[in-house]
């Protein structure tokens, strides 16, 4: 069990997708100007990442890890090569899916998280906690609890960042620096306070 | 015909999926072959350093003919540390040999402070013309694992050489157990005291006293990275310990030394 | 001739796609500790896309519009596989630099972001242009991160000394927040406020 928790504790607070693998940043920097907005976007990544990285788990120790095939006669064929083609037609696939099954039996939570679905397809986080899974070797279980993990981590970051922006307004900022720039500054800021964890040993 | 319908749909799915096909298993199969071979080069390259032919390396000796030269190939049973025939030592892959139950065995929790969980049952040594040995090593490190070479001269504890081949630790902080001003400290290093306790361990920079009475088994870690230091010294320490290598340190002492 | 020369120098500065579109941070930064491996990179998303672009660009008259999507991806994935291989086959050493962040330019929105906004609706020289000018835009953010980084961080440009560090006996001592990941964001905002001061027409 602690185990466990510790895949999930370290994806969301020491690995913290966002702010130590700087993955997922473009939708990051651009959907967080409202806490509102933030949560929802968070919350579709969460769903993803759960579904997401546990199917490309077992897909990779079923059909392209070496010796994966060896259930069907091919014990030394090694597809791993073809991984990532694989775990993005996955990913957009579950996507499609997600915003269909939404649409037709939650339309309220549709129209709500609507907008946001496509936009994950090419957000690297999803991928990105994809491959980190692959390289790690973790299992359905383990990677079930780290898709979660990873996609809280993500949510906790990007309500945060937007909690800071929406404070922003009344602080008078140069002006080249307004928008994008002073964003940078601030995800770095929060990126160094996240590093603080790093120092945590189990 | 239009674009939308829906035999022009499926006949351009179709194509794509041809023409990308192709040129993906293209592209893998010229990797395949140059893979293997950098991956044997570098795993020769690393032993070949730790073994102490850094200089040869950087004078522009060919790896390939120094480690054929210098090089054998053994194959160490670590639960009694005698070699073994159990399987073929030019086709046993190490680091493979984990995922194969027969050929791995669990670590207990409490005798793993390395991370490692299971290893291999077998360990694929390289003996050195000048009698030292060159173990493989691995474990976890901060980022990812952490995988090298220790070398051990005949007198089964003194150190001769360490390098890593793969880690992932942080640049310029972690990363720095790469930087040949540090990996300096280790030749001549001794493993075990003289009542023969495992002595050999990193210290957190600054730390290393010269003149204290154990100098000789301590080595200074590396400032910024004190998680790094602490890994390496959990790795050194479990593989040159009792689950590790000791009882083939000891009788390679005895045979060699 | 113009129009050329528009779509190659355009997003180096006036639409560079990481200080102005937000586009591709993702994968980047992470890559920026260390100058030969953001050169890296650079080539290998410049390739990318500007291959995927004149290859979409080409069959652009061809493609259904409702599986646009996934064709660009396909497109884009296969490339990301080849350049993989590539390195793996014949720059080992920094295929293990740079890990998984070679197969996360698939994600990266400047290859998907140009495919869908420029080579869906412009011929095939122009678009494969407006793709090296894309991956050079990025790379000037990437390289200039990468020199400040490295420099600071580890004391060398390229991996040779440029100030001797106290861990080879020199005096320089390493800034080691240049090396953490919260420095490219630093650094990314300063050259962002930097541009936007050169250029006030960018502010927002």
């Amino acid at each position: 069990m602690s185990h466990y928790f510790m895949i999930f504790f370290n994806s969301v607070f020491i690995d913290n997708i966002a702010l130590t693998f700087f993955l997922g940043m473009c939708t990051f920097i651009a959907v967080s100007k409202k806490v509102s907005t933030a949560i929802m976007l968070g919350a579709a990544v969460i769903a993803v990442e759960v579904i997401t990285v546990p199917i490309n788990s077992l897909l990779y120790s079923f059909l392209l890890k070496k010796g994966a095939l060896a259930w069907a006669g091919y014990p030394d064929l090694d597809l791993s090569f073809l991984g990532l083609i694989c775990y993005i037609a996955v990913i957009a696939a579950i996507v499609q899916i997600l915003e269909m099954a939404l649409d037709k039996y939650m339309p309220a939570l549709y129209n709500a998280l609507g907008i946001f679905l496509p936009l994950i397809t090419v957000n690297c986080a999803i991928l990105g906690a994809v491959l980190f899974m692959v390289e790690r070797d973790y299992n359905v279980v383990e990677s079930t609890v780290y898709g979660a993990g990873v996609g809280f981590g993500f949510a906790l970051a990007i309500c945060l960042l937007a909690g800071i922006r929406e404070k922003l307004v009344y602080c008078d900022i140069p002006k080249g620096l307004q928008g994008v720039g002073v964003t940078f500054i601030i995800v770095g800021l929060m990126a160094m306070s996240f590093k603080a964890f790093s120092g945590l040993q189990f | 015909m239009s674009n939308d319908s829906i035999f022009k749909t499926f006949l351009v799915a179709f194509l794509l999926c041809v023409v990308c096909s192709v040129l993906v298993c293209l592209a893998a199969i010229v990797r395949i072959d140059k893979e293997a071979y950098n991956k044997q080069l570098e795993i020769r390259k690393t032993v070949l350093a730790a073994g102490g032919y850094q200089q040869q390396i950087d004078a522009g000796g060919k790896i390939d003919e120094l480690f054929t030269t210098n090089m054998e190939l053994k194959l160490v049973d670590l639960a009694t540390g005698e070699y073994t025939t159990a399987v073929d030592a030019a086709t046993y892959n190490q680091r493979e040999a984990v995922e194969n139950p027969e050929l791995s065995v669990g670590i207990p929790a409490d005798l793993d402070i390395a991370k490692i969980g299971t290893r291999a049952k077998y360990a694929a040594v390289y003996l050195d013309k000048s009698g030292t040995v060159v173990l493989p090593i691995h474990g976890g490190g901060m980022w990812g694992p952490i995988y090298g070479y220790i070398s051990v001269a005949a007198d089964g504890t003194t150190i001769k050489g360490l390098t890593f081949y793969q880690h992932a630790e942080t640049p310029g902080l972690g990363a720095e157990i790469d930087n040949p001003n540090w990996k300096k400290q280790w030749p001549e290093k001794k493993i075990y005291n003289s009542s023969g306790k495992l002595a050999i361990k990193v210290v957190k920079k600054g730390k290393y006293n010269a003149s204290a009475a154990d100098a000789v088994s301590t080595v200074d870690g590396l400032a910024g990275a004190t998680v790094t230091g602490n890994k390496v010294n959990a790795i050194i320490r479990y593989w040159l310990g009792e689950n590790g290598y000791a009882p083939f340190l000891a009788k390679f002492k005895a045979e060699r030394g | 001739m113009a129009k050329a020369k528009d779509a190659l120098l355009d997003p180096l500065f006036n639409n560079n796609p990481i200080a102005l579109q937000i586009l591709g941070i993702c994968s980047a930064l992470a890559v920026t500790n260390k100058l030969s491996t953001a050169l890296t990179m650079t080539i290998a998303v410049t390739l990318v896309t500007a291959c995927s672009n004149a290859a979409i660009s080409a069959i652009r008259n061809h493609i259904p519009n409702s599986i646009r999507i996934i064709v660009q991806m396909t497109i884009i994935a296969t490339l990301v596989i080849i350049i993989d291989q590539m390195l793996k086959a014949y720059l080992y050493e920094m295929s293990k630099a740079l890990s998984v962040y070679v197969g996360l330019i698939i994600t990266n929105c400047i290859v998907m972001g140009r495919a869908e906004a420029y080579a869906m609706k412009n011929p095939v020289g122009l678009s494969f242009l407006d793709g090296i000018g894309n991956g050079l835009g990025y790379g000037v953010v990437l390289m200039s991160v990468g020199f400040v980084r490295e420099l600071f961080g580890s004391g060398k440009l390229f991996g040779v000394t440029i100030l001797n560090t106290v861990n080879d006996g020199g005096w320089y001592v390493t800034n080691g927040l240049m090396l953490l990941a919260p420095s490219a964001f630093f650094l990314i905002g300063f050259i962002i406020w930097g541009l936007r001061t050169w250029k006030p027409e960018l502010q927002e």
